[in-house]
């Protein structure tokens, strides 16, 4: 079922240009799909999404399935900009909001903010014309459309009874995304080795260039085996599970931008080249929910002062 | 076995040792235990171990076990570090060699397996030499035939716990010089035999761990040949996804309990290296996640393949990053300590370098991904 799973979503990616909205992928039956396999769901959708470097507002699709499973209007979640994992602030019944929507959320009038709560965090549901409150963000990647929003004394209109584990389901999909990302660049990368030829022979002869790229598979795999431990991880493991997935994912993209961008040499350093823009794809999703150095630092002190935990499987 | 235990369940391990703490009392892990006095209480635990069915946990009936698979065992090893005892010093050797008996030479398992289960023998693996470490198929030691037996000549390196060892899988050329993988044969050799010299080494951890072994003309029978004659190669592959895959779980299982241990007992706060044990945390959980992963295969009797060295390239990276971020926590009492844990903080770093190395080292592994799994251009010579 996997196979064709992924093949349908391959080509649903290859029958759209630019960014997938969540009308197109709800079309498709994406939710159904969820309602009946979620893992193989949000596994299959993110990775092909990630191999092809498309942007799309799949993951506040995923939320909104469990944060707000029964509101049938679409909801754009307000994501949080890199080291943090609020989205705004809550002052009585009024909420002043910032943060990144993924394209797409245009069409939502509700928006999903999540703001602090003494230790923790809960997520909001907000209404609002958004046309007043946007602006383009370009940063590192323009071609996925991002958008600033940025909104003070909005009432709220709706609480969720979710906990701030939706963070922890927001880390896994973007991780999976983050998989398909490296996966696509170490096959680039090994192609390329494979054809080039210097001094007579392909560069892929060398070692250095052979471990780097080995180097790069096994930050992936490592990531990948929590990916698929994650579906069977307790309940109360999966807020560690999910860190250490996306911890591992920003890991291995990184590991995959130093290697691949290395061994594809001047060619791999141009636009027309297909590396450059899975490294700025990348590095977007690097910066949502925390890239690897933000989780270690979370994780460490999370270990430090209630000890560790041996991970278990169901 | 005892009468007044009834069978574990899978999933009841932990609570079964916690539950026989007072039994078990004088195993658990003592600091400053020398390699000698923690390979006495290897031997003793397992008895006791033996006694009340929980050894023969995970091998067949037909070899002396109770039934069950690796998971049972992978159990087995997670439990005791988690409940106070070290990983007993013969389960690394007996998770690398016994399935390869079960499979190649179920007589031989059926023989001796009974006898390390039951804490009576430690084994060890002769495959390294001085000429052939990563270039194991160019090993030099031969076996030639003599009737119904076989004599055994040659030099085997880097072998664990030899010098208390009652057997030995040796890995020994039956083909001409020059046959590389295809000539070799997988021998079960006495080292109280005629013949047999162990000399251990001095490495860097400063336990006598590893010895030479010299096999001058040494004579064992035509039984002793695991799996087929010229056919050692498969039956050495065979047992690596196990010294690659099982062995990263027991070292997942130690290296746990060195975290805990540390963060409980680690004197000072912790708060500036914060980040640094989330690093070494991610990379331990990673590893316990991926090889727990290669465990439950292993019990489905599926072949690892190349795969399995991405397992021990993220063993070797999380025991020295553990290591490292342990001692980078403690420098003075690692550049200056004098203590008995001190003195066990430096063996464990430098045995940690070793992680790399042995098993087929990173080099070797990285290489193997390259050609078999990334199927990139063979590397020029």
């Amino acid at each position: 079922m996997n196979a064709e799973v992924r093949s349908a979503i391959r080509d649903l990616i290859g029958s759209v240009d630019g960014p997938l909205d969540r009308q197109e992928l709800d079309d498709w039956g994406w939710l159904e799909l969820y309602e009946e396999d979620q893992e193989i769901a949000v596994s299959a959708l993110f990775d092909e999404l990630g191999k092809a470097g498309r942007p799309s507002n799949a993951l506040d699709m995923l939320l909104a399935e469990s944060v707000y499973p029964d509101v049938e209007e679409p909801i754009a979640f307000l994501h949080p900009f890199a080291n943090s994992l609020t989205s705004g602030t809550l002052d009585g019944d009024s909420v002043e909001a910032d943060g990144i929507l993924l394209k797409g959320a245009e069409n939502s009038k509700l928006f999903a903010v999540t703001v602090a709560d003494g230790e923790t965090s809960r997520n909001v549901l907000i209404s609002s014309e958004p046309s007043s409150a946007l602006t383009t963000v370009s940063g590192n990647d323009p071609q996925s459309e991002y958008l600033h929003f940025a909104t003070a004394g909005t009432s709220v209109v709706r609480e969720s009874n979710f906990s701030s584990t939706y963070v922890a389901i927001a880390r896994r999909a973007l991780a999976m995304e983050l998989l398909g990302i490296a996966t696509s660049m170490l096959e680039i990368a090994s192609e390329h080795v494979t054809s080039r030829e210097q001094f007579g022979r392909p560069l892929g002869t060398n070692q250095s260039v052979r471990h780097r790229l080995a180097d790069t598979h096994v930050a992936i795999e490592s990531a990948r085996s929590a990916f698929e431990f994650s579906w069977s991880a307790p309940e109360e493991d999966f807020e560690m599970v999910s860190a250490l997935c996306k911890s591992l994912a920003s890991t291995a993209y990184q590991v995959a931008t130093k290697h691949c961008l290395q061994v594809t040499g001047g060619m791999g350093f141009t636009n027309e080249f297909p590396l450059g823009a899975l490294v700025r794809r990348g590095s977007i999703l690097d910066a949502l929910y925390g890239d690897t150095r933000t989780i270690s630092k979370e994780i460490g002190n999370k270990i430090i002062r209630n000890n560790i935990v041996r991970l278990s499987s169901k | 076995m005892s009468n007044t235990d009834s069978p574990v369940s899978r999933g009841g391990m932990k609570a079964w040792l916690e539950g026989h703490a007072d039994l078990l009392q004088s195993f658990q892990t003592k600091a400053g235990a020398t390699l000698e006095e923690r390979l006495d209480k290897s031997l003793a635990f397992y008895k006791v171990l033996h006694q009340h069915g929980i050894a023969q946990r995970g091998w067949p009936e037909s070899v002396g076990g109770i039934g069950g698979d690796a998971l049972d065992r992978a159990e087995l090893y997670d439990a005791f570090t988690a409940t106070g005892y070290d990983m007993p010093e013969q389960v690394a050797a007996l998770e690398v060699l016994a399935p390869a008996l079960v499979k190649f030479a179920p007589e031989i398992a059926a023989r001796h397996l009974p006898e390390i289960l039951s804490g009576e023998a430690i084994w060890c693996q002769g495959f390294s030499e001085p000429e052939a470490g990563s270039d194991l198929a160019s090993l030099r030691a031969t076996a030639t035939r003599d009737g119904d037996s076989w004599v055994i000549s040659g030099q085997k390196v880097w072998t664990s716990l030899a010098h208390r060892a009652k057997w030995c899988a040796v890995l020994a050329r039956t083909g001409e010089r020059g046959s590389r993988h295809r000539g070799l044969t997988l021998f079960w050799v006495d080292l109280s035999s005629p013949g047999v010299t162990v000399r251990p080494l001095d490495s860097l951890t400063g336990e006598p761990e590893f010895s030479e072994i010299f096999l001058d003309e040494v004579r064992v029978g035509s039984d002793s040949v695991i799996g087929e004659v010229d056919s050692g190669w498969a039956v050495a592959m065979y047992l690596l996804q196990y010294e690659r895959g099982m062995w990263a779980w027991q070292r997942q299982a130690r290296m746990h309990a060195m975290l805990e241990d540390f963060i409980d007992n680690g004197s000072g706060p912790l708060d500036e290296h914060a980040d640094a044990f989330g690093q070494a945390f991610t990379a331990l959980a990673a590893l316990r996640m991926r090889s727990g992963q290669s465990v439950a295969r292993l019990s489905n009797d599926e072949v690892l393949g190349p795969e399995v060295s991405v397992d021990k390239i993220m063993l070797s990276a999380a025991e020295q990053l553990v290591n490292d971020t342990i001692v980078q926590a403690k420098p003075n009492a690692f550049a200056f300590g004098g203590d008995d844990s001190d003195d066990a903080m430096r063996s464990e770093w430098f045995y940690s370098r070793a992680a790399s190395i042995y098993g087929g080292a990173v080099e070797i592994q990285k290489g193997i991904l390259a050609d078999r799994v990334l199927k990139l251009p063979r590397e020029a010579s």
